[in-house]
Formats: structure tokens, sequence, C-alpha cells
């Protein structure tokens, strides 16, 4: 996930694990970058069978799995107080995303707000960002 | 919880950053329980209790406990 904290003089992650995770956080985004734009260009210029589709579907996911797993590595390089911080990140970031998410469900479904296609692709985007900054505020708590 | 981390550390001229190495924990995390803002798990609290070479109750006691002392 996203570590904007990492960027500013607040951070407290160690810095050979800072390091690691920023590595493999590039690559796996340039892996990223380049699934993508296979599989968008595969999906306009080809009529590929349902398995194939499905498999660039898997495909595209695999570098966020890598990206899940820096996290998960990165978290486990912590010590218990900073581990704290990034546990009560998440759960911040989980629960403004997941209500803003069911809040506007509702909406679509009662009110007649517009229907995003492929929204669920934002979800796990929109908990990293929103732990990211989540971090910043909690980690001055605790200051 | 209160604990009396910063004046052991004060005894022995260790700044944050040399606990926070003995201890294998960042510097912030030091600080963290020292202001009180963040009580150690049992695990850690031990290695500080043995670093100190003192009772984990002579390092750390509640707020009621510190109020009645005072």
């Amino acid at each position: 996930m996203g570590e904007l904290s990492d960027l500013c003089e607040t951070s407290i992650a160690p810095r050979e694990v800072s390091r690691r995770y920023r590595r493999e956080m590039i690559v796996a985004s340039l892996f990223y970058v380049g699934v993508i734009f296979i599989s968008v260009y595969v999906a306009r210029h080809f009529t590929p069978p349902r398995w194939a589709s499905v498999g660039l579907a898997l495909a595209s996911a695999a570098p966020v799995f890598m990206m899940m797993r820096a996290y998960g590595r990165f978290f486990e390089g912590l010590d218990e107080f900073q581990r704290r911080v990034q546990s009560d990140a998440l759960a911040t970031a989980v629960g403004i995303v997941g209500f803003a998410a069911l809040t506007y469900g509702f909406l679509e479904s009662f009110a007649g707000f517009p229907v995003f296609e492929g929204a669920l692709i934002w979800v796990l985007p929109a908990i990293a960002i929103v732990h990211s900054i989540a971090a910043v505020f909690v980690r001055r708590r605790y200051q | 919880m209160r604990n009396r981390l910063k004046v052991l550390r004060a005894e022995r001229n260790w700044s944050q950053a040399d606990l926070a190495e003995r201890l294998d924990v960042s510097r912030q995390s030091v600080n963290a329980i020292e202001t009180g803002k963040y009580d150690p798990s049992l695990p850690l609290a031990f290695k500080i209790a043995v670093l100190f070479g003192q009772a984990i109750e002579q390092i750390f006691f509640t707020d009621e406990a510190a109020q009645a002392a005072e």
C-alpha cells in the first residue's frame, strides 16, 4: 500500500525496512503498469475467449498482490509501536472507505445516483490512499 | 499507565536513541512510552525491566498508584 508518510519527516520506519518496501513497491508498480497495458490492449483489439479474459483479469490483480505482500513485509519489519500506528491507520482507512462505499451504494439504490461500472477496482487503492493520510494523523496522536 | 522510564534513562545519561537501540525499537517508540501515550507489550516491558535491573511494577504503574504515591 502507498505509504505517503514515508515522505514525511514524521516517518519512523527503520531505514532498511523502508528501503526494501520502496524497492518492492516500485517493482510491483512497474509490473502493474505493464500488465494493465497488455490487458487493455488485448481487450480492445481482440475478442479473447472467456478463459483468456479471466486470465487477463487475474494477471492484472497479480501485481496488486505483490504490493500487498510488500506492505506485509514492511509491517513485519516494524516494532510493536509502529505496528500499532499502522494498524490504527488501516482500521481508520477501512472504516472510512467501507462506510463511504456503503453510503454511496444506498444513494445509487434509493436516490438514483450514477452507477460507476467497475467501482470495486477502486476500493483497495482508496483504502491505501486514506491509510497513508490516516497514518500521519495517527502518528501525531502518539507524539 | 505511567512509568519511570525517563528518570531511569536520565540516571544513565542515555538519550532516547540510546535506549531505543538497547531495546531494539524505534526512538519514537521510546518517546511514546515515556510520555504515556503508548503502553508497551508485556515482552517489551520485561525487556525494559531486565535492562534496568528492576521489577516491572517498579517501572510501570497505574495512574491510581501514581496519585496515591503523590
